[in-house]
């Protein structure tokens, strides 16, 4: 597994349509989840009835919108959600081996503040920015933790490069001795894709908040970012946590994209047992158990690799 | 209600708010205040879009099919589209000075498909104030915060119509932030709406259900909403709630073990002990146990007609325990009180 290679640019053309696929997928797979729970067959084809739907409707605008802001925040999420992905091993290939793969993920990760919050203000109505609001909070909340347990992959490869995090990761994935950062990491997945239970910028007692407003391929844009964001955060969590493309048998790309749809499929699932938390709900957990949780993972895990040399 | 139940059957969605909506969908004929509202809302849907007015349960399957054949027809939405560049300068010009609105309530209005209607948007609308304002909304105005920094203020009405909201209530917030500072309710007459006569105990099913899967909604527990929904459409269609009282029973036990849900909705909009009313003492999840209880027993065959205080108090009690929350609080506390007009209950059984 080791020699992950860097592949040509014009690969990143497959990268592109593999992130939105993975995120159709998620999309595919949450609504036959939900339709089953109302008691109805089928759901398969509901995204794309919605995309067509969506397609059909012109843009909307509403009187002293900020439009430019707003056009910039609803492209933002899969814009996102691709650079994310330009750095993620595939198996045994990557778009863009950077030598800080890590950071730049981190920094994407943060620009979706940003993005969400232009998409709340821009509309120029109290609920979509209430919706923005409430994102910052979470952020804020959720943010430190998953700095941190980003550094427990990076510490224990002694590198941020991507493909040596994986390769790390030969003899021992790093969920088995992280198990603290892995589900941190998950969370925080979960919460910068605007997921339950970190859905309350979205929330339907704002009317869809940072949704509130959109129609047509601006709502389009907004879902198909989140969707794409849960896949690549997944990818992630398989990339930094579960040994990547590592397994028997199979090439490498089938079992990296094989665990990424399982961790995509289980944090759909999970994410239905809960309700959405509140900003205010959140910091006490976040800061005061996750946080210290994962700095004591962090100190573990930099005894260990200092006793390895 | 028998909407809701007939979008379940066609797997539509309910719309949160009028730019997620195609279909417009009321039910029963709003009165004048109302309809105004509804006027606004309908020029918040983006096309291609269709609206309807359903009066009569046995309407609704017809009213919507309707609604789908329009939408689907593109001669119709392109004439409709047409008129709507003419008659209007800017996009939604106009009113989102005051706008708001969408939705739906249960009892009399509310909505349709594939999504449907609903929900506001606040505008803000901040009134009487003079200075330039960019496109005719003011800007907004300051005030200090809890802790005592000074932050912009805006006037956003809550109301008439938002999803899972009762109909008709307007709560007049000043928001600092995601924080509601005071807040002043009002109510629009909703329309020609029955008055009370003795609800019978399948009625009360209904009501307490529908309540309960409004709150829990709004809480986001969207399985369980799902449920009590069913079981409310259940009883809704099978003219006894006898029927209901297992279902809701391993539903109210089911609830009684959710760790979240308690946890989150403990201690939100505690009537004071010494307040005058059934509910003194209470916080929103003990009030949401109190209506599948008040569903179980009526199941069983034990109900009360329901008592309730005028409304002023409930304003005076809304307005006091809105002051000072976050705005998803305030929703969980608005929706955690049966302020339905009593018509609800007579509405429900028709």
């Amino acid at each position: 597994m080791s020699g992950i290679v860097q592949v040509a640019p014009v690969w990143a053309v497959a990268a592109v349509l593999l992130t939105v696929l993975a995120g159709v997928a998620g999309a595919v797979f949450e609504a036959v989840v939900q339709a089953r729970s109302d008691g109805r067959r089928g759901g398969l084809l509901a995204p794309v009835a919605e995309t067509a739907r969506l397609l059909r409707q012109p843009q909307r605008s509403l009187l002293s919108a900020d439009v430019l802001l707003w056009r910039i925040g609803t492209a933002a999420l899969p814009i996102i959600a691709v650079l994310m992905a330009a750095v993620l091993p595939f198996g045994s290939w990557v778009i863009a081996d950077l030598p800080v793969g890590l950071v730049w993920f981190n920094a994407m990760d943060v620009m979706v503040w940003a993005a969400v919050w232009l998409a709340g203000w821009g509309p120029n109505s109290a609920h979509a920015m209430i919706g923005g609001y409430r994102f910052l909070g979470l952020a804020l909340g959720y943010e430190l933790p998953l700095m941190f347990a980003l550094t427990a992959p990076a510490v224990a490869a002694g590198s941020l490069r991507m493909a040596d995090i994986v390769a790390g990761q030969e003899t021992l994935w790093y969920v088995a001795w992280m198990p603290v950062a892995f589900v941190v990491f998950c969370a925080a997945v979960l919460a910068f894709s605007l997921h339950r239970p970190f859905d309350a910028p979205a929330g339907a007692d704002l009317g869809g908040g940072v949704l509130a407003e959109a129609a047509g391929v601006d709502r389009l844009l907004l879902l198909a970012g989140r969707h794409m964001l849960l896949a690549v955060g997944s990818g992630f969590a398989v990339a930094l946590f579960l040994g990547g493309g590592a397994g028997p048998f199979l090439p490498g790309w089938a079992w990296f994209l094989t665990k990424t749809l399982v961790v995509l499929g289980v944090l759909l699932v999970v994410r239905r047992r809960l309700g959405p938390l509140r900003p205010d709900q959140l910091m006490a957990p976040a800061w005061l158990v996750a946080l210290p949780a994962v700095l004591v993972q962090l100190a573990v895990v930099a005894v260990v690799a200092v006793a390895r040399g | 209600m028998a909407v809701e139940q007939d979008l379940v059957e066609r797997g539509w969605v309910p719309a949160l708010s009028p730019a997620d909506a195609d279909i417009l969908c009321v039910c029963g004929e709003p009165a004048a205040d109302l309809a105004g509202v509804l006027d606004r809302i309908w020029d918040e849907l983006p096309s291609p879009r269709a609206r309807t007015t359903v009066v009569a349960a046995a309407d609704i399957d017809g009213a919507l099919t309707a609604c789908a054949r329009e939408l689907a027809d593109p001669e119709r939405q392109a004439s409709q589209a047409g008129a709507r560049n003419n008659d209007a300068g800017s996009p939604d010009s106009g009113d989102h000075g005051q706008m708001d609105d969408g939705d739906m309530d249960h009892s009399q209005m509310d909505h349709g498909q594939m999504d449907d209607g609903d929900m506001d948007h606040g505008g803000m609308d901040h009134g009487g104030m003079d200075m330039p304002m960019p496109d005719g909304i003011a800007l907004a105005g300051q005030g200090s915060d809890r802790d005592g920094l000074d932050l912009d203020e805006l006037q956003v009405p809550l109301g008439p119509v938002l999803p899972f909201w009762p109909a008709g209530l307007v709560l007049r917030c000043t928001l600092q932030g995601d924080v509601v500072m005071s807040a002043q309710a009002d109510w629009l007459s909703t329309g020609p709406g029955a008055e009370a006569t003795v609800a019978d105990s399948r009625a009360v099913v209904v009501h307490q259900t529908d309540l309960a899967s409004r709150l829990l909604r709004l809480a986001g527990s969207t399985d369980a909403a799902g449920r009590m929904e069913r079981i409310r459409n259940r009883a809704l269609a099978s003219g006894s709630s006898a029927a209901s009282h297992g279902p809701l029973t391993a539903e109210l036990s089911r609830l009684k073990r959710s760790f979240l849900l308690r946890r989150s909705l403990r201690g939100v909009g505690r009537v004071g002990t010494d307040a005058p009313r059934p509910e003194a003492g209470t916080d929103v999840w003990d009030r949401l146990l109190g209506m599948v209880e008040a569903a179980v027993s009526a199941a069983a065959g034990v109900y009360q007609p329901p008592s309730r205080l005028s409304r002023q108090v409930d304003a005076a009690l809304l307005a006091d325990l809105a002051a000072g929350q976050e705005l998803g609080r305030v929703r969980l506390i608005v929706a955690s009180f049966d302020l339905s007009p009593v018509a609800a209950l007579t509405a429900a059984a028709r």
